[in-house]
This record gives C-alpha cells, structure tokens and sequence, in this order.
C-alpha cells in the first residue's frame, strides 16, 4: 500500500512550503502586475532553428535571435518559398531546443571533430554559447520569458520478435533550464545513451553543481515511440531509483505538437474513445509504426497515467505524475505559429507548399499546440515553478482560458462567490495539483471554469469533459470520460466552402463544480478535463479552399480544437 | 521549391542527418596531404579530446584503435567522394558552406562603447518605453446583461469570470489579451471610480469601474542598458551578416544572360 503522510504531516509541509515560498519570493523580482491568483500565459517550448542539423538540411536560414524575434511579434521571419511570416499574436514565453546531437557544426574549426561521425565540441560549444546569449538577449522579465534549452534526440531502434523488421522509436525530450545557469555543453545521446542516463547526467552536472542551475526534461511524440515512452518498469532491478529520477526531472509531457497528439490510442470501433481520434498519427513506415496496438499503447498519456497509479501502488512512488502541455516543434524558427488559417507547415521546403501538405504522406500533420502556464507573473522563477508544479494545460493552438481546481470541502456556490479564486487556493489544489487522501470518505469536489479564446478563430466552446483513470482492488486499470457541460454540435455547423461556422452554436464561458459519482476511496485516481471547441475547419480544408482541390479522404476536414489541463491526483485510503 | 531530399512521410530528418554528417564533416583535417592518410600525434590527440568530452573519461587502447581506424576510412572516402565531384550540386554541403559563412561573418566580439548604446536607445525610444496602465474592476453578464440604469454592484454580481474581478497595471496589449482587441477602445475614455456598461467583449457583456490609471513613461537608460546592448549587438549580427553576403558577391562579376526579371540583391534577412 502506498505510504501518505498523514494529514497532520501534510500540514506541516504546507507551513514549510509556505515559509520556503515567503523566502525565495523576497529575493525574486517582482513585476508590477504580479497577480497572486495568477494568470495564463502562452508560449511554445519547443522550437528548432538553423542550429538543428536536419532544419538547415531543408532551407531554415532563421537563427534562435530571429526565432526569438519572431515569438515577440517583432519581425517576420523568410520562409523556404521566400515568403515572409508573422505571428498571428504575440506569445509570453518560449524556448528554442536545437538538436543536441550534431549541434551547430558550422565553426571553421573543426580541428577537433571526431572523426567517428559523432560530436563536435568545439562547434557545439560555440553553438551552445549563441543560443544562451539569444534567450538571455530576449528575456524581458515582467513581459517575456525566454528559457535556454535543447533537445535529446533518442532514436531506439529494436527488433520486431519472430521478425526482421526494425522498429524505430521515438523517446526524445526537451530539456529546459530554469535560468542562465546551464551545464558547459548540452547532453546528447552520443554522450548519454538512455533518457535515465541523461536525468543522471543532469542531476550531476546541473542540480548538484550548486549554482542555482534547475533544469526538468519534457518527453513527447510519446505517439510515435512504439509504446517505449512510459513502459510498467515495476519489476526492473532498480525501480525505485527510476522512478524517483523520472518523476524528478519529468513532471510533464508535451501531449501535441505538428506531428500529432499523444493523448490516447485509437482505431476505429476497437479501442480508445472517439475524441481519441483527434490529430491521430498511428505511427508510419520507419516511425513509430510496426509495434504491436498492445504494445504501442503504453505510449499514450493517458496509459501512461494509469501505468504511474499501478506503480506508485507497488513502489510508492508514481514516476509518471505528468502535467500537459502543447507545443509546435517547429523547424523554421517560428515558434507559435499555430494558427490554422495561413499554417506554412513546419520543416523547411519539405513541406512549404499547400500541394505537399495535402499530400497523402503529409496531411497528418497538424499546426500543432500551445504551452500554457498559470503564473504569479512573466519571469523565468515563477513560470519555471509552474512548470514544475504542472500549474500548466495544453491545447491544440487556440487560447481558450481553463481552470481547474480539486478540493475535500469546495462550496457548492464557488462559482459565484467574488473571491471565488482566492477560496479555490485556500480551499483546495490547481490543476496539476495532489489532493491526498480523503479525509471524511467523501468525494472530491472539483471546480471547472473555461472561456473561450477571446482571438484568432474565436470559436465558442462545445463540452467540458472529465477524464477519470483508476486502478481497482484487483490492481487492473480503468478510465472514463465524463461529459460535465454542454452538448455535441453537429460537423455540420461549419460551411466547408467558407468555413464559416454558425455563430449561435456552443457558449462562449461556464463555470460549474462536479463530484465523481463513482468515488471509491481505496483507489487511486487521477482527473483531467478536455474542453472541446465547436467544430471548425482544419487547415487542410482552408488550403484545399485555397487551391481549389478537394479535401483528402484520408482525414476529417474538421476538428474540435481543445484543451487537456493537467491531472489532479486522489490517493488512496486504507480501507475504514 | 522541393529538394526532394526525401518523401519519408512525416519526414524522419533525423536519421538522415546522421548519414549525411558522415559525409559532410571531419573533413579539413591539417594532416590531409595528397595521396597519403597521415595519422600523427596532434591527430590522436585531437581524437581523444574528443572522446573525452564526450564520455567524461579518457580512451581505452582499443577504444583509440578504433576511433585511428574510423578516421582513416571516413578519410578515405571524404577524398574518394571530393574526387568524384560528389560534393558539387548537392543542395545540403552547399547549405552547410553558406550557413558556415554565415556563422563567421556574424561571429564577432565587438567592443561596444556607452556612447553607441545611448546614441541607439535615443534613436529607438519607443522600444524603451512601459506602456499605459490601468487598474480596474470588473462584472461579467455572458447574457443578459441589466441595463445601465438599473445596474448596481451589490445586487448584479454576474457570472464567474475565470480570472478573477481584479485587474492590476494592465496594459492595453494584456487587456486586448484577455477581453479581445476592442475592449481597451471602450475603456480608455471611462471616468474613473464609476461604474460604467454594459461594454461587450468576446465572452459577453461587463461592467467596469475604472480605479486609476498610470501614464506611459520612457525608462531611464540605466534602467535598459542590458536590453540595449542586446538589440545592439543583434542589429549588428544582421548588419554583418548582410555585409558579408554582398561582400561576397562584390568579390565576382554578375552577368545575368537570361530574359527573365533578375533578382539580384541577395535575400534580405527581415
């Protein structure tokens, strides 16, 4: 049975959380617009510029500065066709991730290239040096944050059993770094060969330098590891370890991006529910594809928070607590480009015509997602504890605002209370948050509030869903998806043709409380909410619009654009 | 324009990469003499720092054998490709020589003096400014909004606003955020302390009591100087870059001999 602390216990962390926050948050900066009950802010960490060996490969000429440049609606950036873009609306944070493999081998001093067809340090170095002198050049503190980071590139390549097909799987993460503070060069898997490896690594050379360097590792395209990203590790040597290490350094996952959502496995009238099958990519030849649908399941998010409950079952500890985000993984340097309407795709010349995105092989892709955090205020401390804290959502592009709280003892009538988000803080747990155990053998009360993005599209809001995963007495697993408000709208609604979409459908905010009404308090069990847009046109129905060619059969021409907000978590009591 | 470099769905750059790095760098080496591969002590040496920066330990015997025996392969077929011309019209070695150039024209350490920082904040004063802001309350109506006349605070208390009543030293740039771009239109010309609307947004309908409001100010050169001296040294980074391309082309004669519309200067870089 796990082990919580009792209530008195808890308490007490409260009173040195508490104390600890009244002592870091005098030394912090503090914006003149700190808002104690926090705001939204948007932003995209993960971006390639000219410094990723495979972005220069496809014509990216754009640089971190320009990338950087771009996030802050302050010039627009040539793409490969020439053609020059903006961002539809400025974004309050972002981070450019170059590949750390090969990084920014472009010195005239190779001398000390290895000639093993790996690394160069010395060109790494200097590459490394620019992109922090352009996150700390665009860091404006109060109004927009820059974090220096990079990405680990693992490419696992296994055998399919009773098979000689390889199976390629994707376990890459972004690495973000809390502050100036940053390793001398960045970890790749040339150096370190295993994600366990590089939390080592990071923890040895980041968290225990000293020096104020804090740094989390963000997994995605989970979707397209083969079911390798979140595996039921239990039974390993050391699997206390790992899980202490994973849940360390990774409390989040970046649920959607260009290359698909992660959220949950589907194949028609088989397995997983229906808005499962949003922003889907099955895996393809080479990628992500060929692992058994048992077996690639436990790349999805949700698996992956119902394997952490088992675990944290048997060990104590749950090494897959993860909060969501989205994001883009843009390849040419233009962060938050993620508007349907006008998307140019996202990797060079590739994919820089509307034809070649409407091929068969391209039309998967998505314009991906948005970060967002709830924060105090716009700087590297407060948005990085947020993140640590999965004070966080994600969604697939639009800026709909969504909170979420959990609470033992919420009041029926929050919503309209004045100081409703003062009593939400006081009273109970953000989004992302851990409610324990309960204290009466009563449910939790959660408090779901979401308006619509008041820009871009600025469609209205359809359904606000629960999503409940557990693991019963048996120690097996289960979900379900609750609709908690509003009703679903026909695709119908949308005119194809000018993909217009009829105004009076769906509501523009809601506010309401909820309570499981399957509580059982021997389980363990997490709580996220989806909140679905009315349905619009994808991108790919406005471009084939624009060229006047029919839409691809292979995918639906509309989508009900959403956000995910991360997990709130109930532990388990022993039985009374 | 396609370099149908690959028609992988969803393009897996990355394993092409790797093939590609194989046969683009580790080439230059000092030691290369024509018809012969020398392997000397400042080659090994270089190849174990490399290992050791990589691994955080120094080479086994075999472990440097086998980084002598890679080099010398890679050596050779670096030269047997250059000799077959491999290298010529191959859009990727022509992309990582322009984007090398790029790197040293822009690779500069320029000492920047107090005076050109201030001369470019004077020059640029509407970067170096914090903008207007405001402080107000707000109630939120998604429909039915009472009237003017019949609104007061105490009894019209409205739906829950998911951020809150309180708005603190909001800028335009955050209201228009939040409420939507038309908002702020509606609440420069309120007057202060009273309750004004219904005003529309995107979620519905509000009304507003405007607390107070503080003036745009310029900021003190002492207050920005490091964010000078970043936009400096990056309009510098462009300046160079643009300087080193037509430096380029300056070197060499243009002849254009064909009855299309030239293009001829090179791509600006905003």
């Amino acid at each position: 049975m796990k082990k919580t602390p009792s209530l008195k216990q808890r308490h007490c962390h409260y009173y040195l959380a508490g104390f600890a926050l009244m002592l870091s948050s005098s030394v912090m900066a503090q914006c003149p617009d700190v808002t104690l009950t926090k705001v939204p802010l948007f932003g995209d960490l993960h971006t390639h510029s000219s410094y990723s060996f495979d972005a220069f490969a496809v014509g990216t000429s754009n640089d971190p500065w320009d990338a950087y440049g771009f996030a802050k609606k302050e010039k627009s950036l040539p793409l490969t066709q020439g053609q020059n873009l903006w961002i539809d609306r400025p974004l309050d944070f972002a981070a450019v991730t170059d590949h750390a493999e090969l990084l920014g081998q472009m010195q005239r001093n190779s001398d000390n290239c290895s000639a093993d067809g790996h690394d160069c340090p010395n060109g790494k170095l200097q590459a490394w040096q620019n992109i922090q002198q352009a996150a700390n050049d665009h860091y404006d503190e109060c109004s927009f944050t820059t974090f220096i980071g990079y990405e680990y590139s693992k490419q696992q390549n296994s055998t399919v059993p009773d098979s000689d097909e390889t199976l390629v799987s994707m376990l890459h993460r972004n690495v973000i770094f809390r502050n100036t503070k940053v390793p001398i060069q960045p970890f790749s898997f040339f150096q370190e060969a295993t994600p366990q490896a590089l939390w080592s690594r990071l923890d040895k050379q980041c968290i225990q330098a000293g020096n104020g360097c804090d740094v989390i590792a963000i997994p995605h395209n989970s979707n397209l590891s083969n079911g390798f990203m979140f595996p039921d590790f239990s039974n390993s040597d050391n699997a206390l370890e790992l899980a202490q290490l994973q849940r360390r350094f990774e409390p989040l996952v970046e649920i959607i991006q260009h290359k698909g959502a992660s959220e949950c496995q589907f194949n028609a009238g088989l397995l997983g529910e229906e808005e499962c099958n949003f922003e889907y990519v099955g895996g393809f030849a080479g990628l992500g594809g060929g692992a058994s649908p048992q077996t690639a399941n436990s790349g999805y998010v949700r698996s992956a928070l119902k394997t952490g409950l088992k675990i944290e079952n048997s060990l104590g500890v749950n090494p897959y607590q993860l909060g969501f985000i989205g994001s883009t993984d843009n390849h040419n340097a233009t962060p938050g480009a993620v508007s349907e309407s006008g998307w140019e795709g996202f990797i060079g010349d590739t994919d820089d015509e509307a034809q070649e995105r409407l091929s068969p092989d391209l039309i998967e892709q998505g314009s991906g997602g948005l970060a967002v955090v709830w924060a105090e205020q716009n700087t590297r401390d407060s948005i990085f504890d947020s993140l640590q804290q999965r004070e966080t959502y994600a969604t697939s592009g639009p800026r709909m605002i969504v909170r979420t709280f959990g609470s033992w003892d919420l009041p029926e009538d929050i919503c309209t209370q004045p100081q409703w988000l003062e009593t939400a803080y006081e009273k109970g747990v953000p989004m992302g948050g851990d409610l324990g155990q309960s204290p009466k053998s009563e449910p939790p009360i959660f408090v779901i509030s979401a308006m619509k993005d008041s820009g871009g599209e600025a469609n209205n809001l359809e359904r606000l869903q629960v999503v409940k995963g557990w693991t019963d007495s048996n120690g097996n697993s289960h979900e379900r998806v609750y609709d908690v408000y509003g009703n679903k709208v026909p695709t119908t609604v949308v005119n194809l043709n000018t993909c217009a979409v009829q105004p009076d459908v769906g509501f523009a905010s809601a506010c309401l409380t909820w309570t499981d009404p399957d509580f059982v308090q021997t389980q363990n069990a997490f709580y996220y909410t989806r909140v679905l847009e009315v349905p619009s046109c994808r991108w790919s129905q406005m471009q084939a619009n624009d060229i006047k060619q029919p839409h691809p059969q292979e995918v639906e021409p509309t989508i009900r654009e959403r956000a995910w907000t991360s997990p709130i978590w109930v532990a388990a009591s022993e039985e009374l | 324009m396609k370099s149908h470099l690959l028609k992988e769905p969803m393009l897996h750059f990355f394993v092409l990469g790797l093939l590609l790095y194989a046969l683009l760098d580790g080439n230059g080496h000092p030691v290369a003499v024509e018809n012969t591969i020398i392997v000397n002590d400042q080659l090994v040496s270089a190849l174990k720092n490399n290992f050791r920066a990589q691994h955080q330990r120094q080479p086994s015997s075999v472990e440097i054998n086998r980084l002598v025996q890679t080099y010398i392969e890679e050596e050779a077929l670096v030269r047997e490709a250059m000799r077959l011309g491999l290298e010529q019209d191959d859009a990727v070695v022509r992309r990582r020589l322009v984007q090398k150039m790029h790197f040293l024209f822009q690779d500069l350490d320029d000492e920047i003096s107090l005076k050109a920082l201030k001369q470019y904040y004077l020059q640029h004063p509407q970067r170096y400014h914090q903008a207007a802001t405001m402080d107000f309350e707000q109630l939120y109506f998604q429909h039915n909004p009472p009237t003017a006349a019949a609104f007061s605070a105490a009894a019209h208390p409205g739906d829950a606003f998911a951020l809150g009543r309180q708005f603190r030293q909001a800028s335009a740039t955050a209201i228009g955020k939040t409420f939507g771009a038309d908002f702020y239109t509606q609440l420069t010309n309120l007057p202060l302390q009273q309750w004004q609307g219904p005003l529309t947004s995107a979620y519905g309908f509000h009304f507003v009591r405007v607390k107070q409001r503080q003036p745009a100010m310029q900021l003190a050169f002492e207050a920005v100087a490091d964010a000078v001296k970043a936009d400096v040294m990056q309009a510098q980074r462009v300046q160079k870059r643009e300087q080193g391309v037509a430096d380029s082309i300056a070197k060499l004669s243009v002849l254009i001999d064909s009855p299309l519309k030239p293009l001829v200067s090179p791509r600006s870089v905003n």
